[in-house]
């Protein structure tokens, strides 16, 4: 049974559709790539999985349960996190804690054990902090533990944002394009950070402009065209298909 | 103990030496009139830590006043009609407030921003429209007297009637209880998350943490610490009307705050109350009418030179101390 299925998704603004009748599969341990030109659906279809929209029509089932229309937060608990297009991070805070308050769907102990420093709660503590700190190390962010999130150079922001899905323990972590505004060396190091999340077992969902990388990453490809699914396959056979072609190049 | 200790305990003795001069303030300085005016201040001290709270959580609340309306109210009726003693008619007053806070606060809460703003000033503004007109329960602009409590503990009795320091006490303690527990949330988990919820609530609802659930939690919590101040003043002044909370009450929490320091949990909201009530008082004696203008240059001035607030002082004042003594002309190091 695949661990994250989609059946006829709809979603509709208004009049446009913006994603028609998707029908998707993902298997556990898979690094799935989304593709398409601007404006095909992509960031629409993270959007509608981890719950930031509701879909208009159609099931999404995450485990055999069934999650379309649950909370972010909810979808969240039971283990798909996502990643940003944008840099959010917590301004008011230094990188190190940034991880540390993502780690916070991991911990045990209640609120009032903390309230007041139960040694349940010291000890769990101590245990977020090492986590949190072997994350920011595992995505080159050690150097800039302790400086404030907001003031990193834009790929260590990225990178950041990367390190607090992961601190979150997902078992299906969507990757909204990773590397959008990136010189070569930062791509460089943010493919070697996605590469450490795979080979942690983690199911990923990769959407990215750059093909190059995607086909470097991910065995399966999906191409989004205009909120249509227009291939699914490996990433060879997949480009090779007319209707790729043509929406990307356009027809001749 | 050797040096790094004593600085590390700093903080914590300059604490217990406010609290025990806070205590043995009242005994040597007689002066009725300041006494009157520090409980006043202690009132403004729990509402804007309740505003603070409100604010570290992302929400910007400008009808704070009407849950002290609301305590205030609910404290006059439980001691007037009801007749329940002090204590409790204190806690029904913060329960009652925390309740409207909660039922209000699911609702208006999901609208967030600058929306949530707008429709707590509005709130304000109805409570008083409520409290001026609803005149079986509130009796309108005539207002409820309060009785002034007597308090029996075993054979003593203290009656609130004669003398004041009783309820200069009590504020105190509950002051302390206060910022107690404001501090505890602010450095338990639950603070954590809170300001997780402040700074990127986006972020934070996707991994993991039900934005509504801790908004409604220190909004009603806030509310719950502003109606025990509301029945505290009530039963200070002996009278609960509709002028006592009106909406300006609510900016002046905000006064408070960002002269005290917006972004701290405890010290500045109190360190602002003391200070905004003091010199309030002071003016209107001396300069009424300029009041709200000289407030108003302050808190420019503070946003503009101190947007920390006078808390940020505690770090600019030892650097300060330390460029006095160091040799004029006398650069550091640049490879060291």
């Amino acid at each position: 049974m695949p661990l994250l299925e989609l059946n006829h998704v709809k979603k509709a603004f208004g009049s446009l559709l913006a994603l028609d009748d998707i029908e998707l599969s993902l298997n556990k341990g898979e690094v799935l790539g989304i593709v398409g030109p601007n404006g095909s659906g992509k960031t629409t279809l993270l959007n509608v999985i981890s719950g930031y929209y509701h879909p208009s029509d159609g099931e999404i089932a995450y485990k055999g349960r069934k999650i379309g229309g649950l909370r972010p937060d909810q979808i969240a608990r039971m283990g798909i996190i996502r990643t940003f297009q944008q840099n959010i991070v917590y301004w008011d805070t230094v990188t190190l804690e940034n991880v540390y308050r993502t780690c916070y769907l991991t911990a045990k102990t209640n609120y009032w054990q903390s309230f007041f420093d139960t040694p349940a709660w010291v000890k769990e503590n101590k245990e977020l902090w090492t986590k949190a700190l072997e994350i920011v190390q595992l995505f080159g962010l050690g150097d800039f533990s302790f400086s404030l999130a907001q003031g990193l150079p834009h790929g260590k922001q990225r990178s950041l944002g990367m390190a607090m899905a992961l601190a979150a323990d997902p078992d299906v972590l969507l990757l909204d394009e990773p590397l959008a505004g990136m010189d070569a060396s930062e791509m460089e190091v943010v493919l070697g950070n996605i590469r450490k999340i795979i080979e942690r077992g983690v199911t990923i969902m990769l959407v990215e402009h750059n093909i190059k990388t995607v086909l470097s990453l991910c065995p399966r490809i999906v191409v989004l065209n205009f909120g249509h699914k227009i291939a699914d396959g490996s990433g060879q056979e997949v480009l090779k298909r007319q209707g790729v072609i043509e929406a990307y190049l356009g027809v001749e | 103990m050797d040096k790094a200790k004593i600085k590390a305990k700093l903080p914590l003795i300059l604490l217990l030496a406010f609290i025990i001069f806070t205590i043995i303030f009242p005994l040597v300085v007689k002066d009725r009139f300041l006494i009157s005016i520090l409980i006043e201040a202690g009132v403004m001290c729990l509402f804007a830590l309740g505003f603070a709270a409100v604010f570290r959580s992302g929400q910007f609340s400008l009808g704070q006043a009407a849950f002290l309306a609301v305590g205030g109210y609910t404290g006059a009726l439980l001691a007037s009609k009801a007749g329940l003693p002090f204590w409790l008619s204190l806690l029904g007053a913060g329960l009652s407030s925390a309740v409207v806070a909660f039922l209000l606060g699911i609702v208006i809460l999901r609208m967030g921003g600058l929306y949530f703003s707008i429709a707590t000033l509005a709130l304000g503004e109805i409570a008083i429209i409520i409290a001026k007109n609803w005149d079986s329960v509130t009796s309108g602009m005539t207002g409820i007297a309060v009785n002034a409590p007597i308090v029996k503990i075993g054979e003593l009795s203290i009656n609130f009637a004669t003398t004041k320091l009783p309820y200069y006490y009590i504020m105190l303690l509950l002051i302390i209880l206060a910022a107690l527990m404001f501090w505890r949330i602010d450095r338990s988990r639950l603070g954590t998350v809170i300001r997780s919820v402040a700074v990127a609530p986006v972020m934070s609802e996707h991994v993991g943490i039900h934005l509504m659930k801790y908004r409604v939690i220190i909004f009603t919590l806030a509310a719950f610490v502003t109606g025990i101040a509301g029945a505290f003043y009530v039963y200070y002044l002996s009278w609960v009307g509709p002028p006592l909370f009106a909406g300006s009450q609510s900016m002046v929490a905000l006064i408070m705050c960002v002269i005290g320091g917006l972004w701290s949990a405890v010290s500045g909201p109190i360190i602002g109350a003391i200070i905004v009530s003091y010199f309030g008082t002071m003016m209107q004696i001396h300069l009424e009418g300029l009041r709200p203008l000289v407030f108003g240059v302050v808190v420019i001035v503070m946003i503009w030179f101190m947007p920390n607030g006078l808390v940020e002082l505690q770090y600019r004042f030892p650097a300060w101390v330390k460029s006095l003594f160091k040799k004029k002309g006398k650069v550091p190091d640049a490879a060291a």
